[in-house]
């Protein structure tokens, strides 16, 4: 359950842009939108008329390919480092 | 790919001038998309432009303003560079936020100090690792969009064969 209190003291507190947001706890999940964005730009370049249909299926497509070859490259360096332990 | 596949319109675009290049590339540093814009290609530009300002504030909101630092962040600052809002932001941040601008990086003074500190609270760790991420990556894609702005500029439109060809690629 949510503490009001708490969260009170938090957003009135913030000043958007001059405070850091807390996310130490969420910081991984910001790859998405990250990975999202250099799809979106490199799509919106080389597609030759970018409308949002193909523009959503192409760019989401190339975004699970980014996730996916960051998801392999982090499963050979755990298992070099921590399986293998070079 | 099809036409309809690739989401071709009938949307008429303007030849750009070769001669005006240097002056969408101006315009693409101080606002990302905006040469795409004034190109005729409004939709690309409309794209690249919500999509980068997206990602350079969203850098911001997470880190605050103190992730665009000339001197502390100093290679980082070359990412965040190609970005024209980016160097703008560590002008007026520099000459109008800092208690002590002219205070050496690496004394707690640059930082601002309890007795006196900086309208901004400074990050650290990884609000700061993702603001600087973020804020640096938009730059970097922006230079992406200075070369596509570049090539549209002198070349012309590609021939739709060509692109589609490129894009299925």
């Amino acid at each position: 359950m949510i503490n009001l209190g708490v969260l009170m003291s938090v957003t009135v507190a913030w000043r958007p842009f001059l405070d850091p947001l807390p996310i130490d706890r969420y910081w991984l999940l910001l790859i998405f939108p990250l990975v999202l964005a250099i799809a979106v730009v490199y799509k919106a370049v080389k597609i030759p008329h970018p409308g949002l249909a193909v523009m959503t299926v192409q760019s989401l497509k190339l975004a699970g390919q980014i996730v996916g070859v960051l998801v392999a490259a982090a499963a050979v360096l755990l298992f070099l480092t921590e399986i293998i332990g070079l | 790919m099809t036409k309809s596949q690739a989401g071709q319109t009938s949307e008429k675009k303007s030849t750009p001038e070769p001669g005006m290049v240097p002056i969408y590339l101006g315009l693409t540093w101080l606002c990302p998309g905006l040469g795409h814009v004034l190109m005729g290609d409004v939709r690309r530009g409309l794209i690249l432009g919500i999509t980068i300002w997206s990602l350079f504030l969203s850098g911001l909101l997470i880190g605050g303003v103190g992730v665009v630092d000339s001197k502390l962040n100093r290679a980082w600052f070359l990412g965040q560079l190609p970005n024209g809002p980016a160097v703008i932001l560590a002008v007026v941040r520099g000459k109008t936020m800092m208690a002590n601008p002219n205070a050496k990086v690496g004394t707690d003074s640059y930082l601002g100090t309890p007795d006196v500190p900086n309208d901004y609270e400074p990050s650290f760790g990884r609000p700061n690792e993702i603001g600087i991420l973020y804020t640096a990556l938009a730059g970097l894609l922006n230079l992406f969009i200075f070369y596509d702005v570049f090539d549209r500029g002198t070349y012309g439109h590609r021939g739709s064969q060509e692109s589609a060809q490129e894009a299925s690629a």
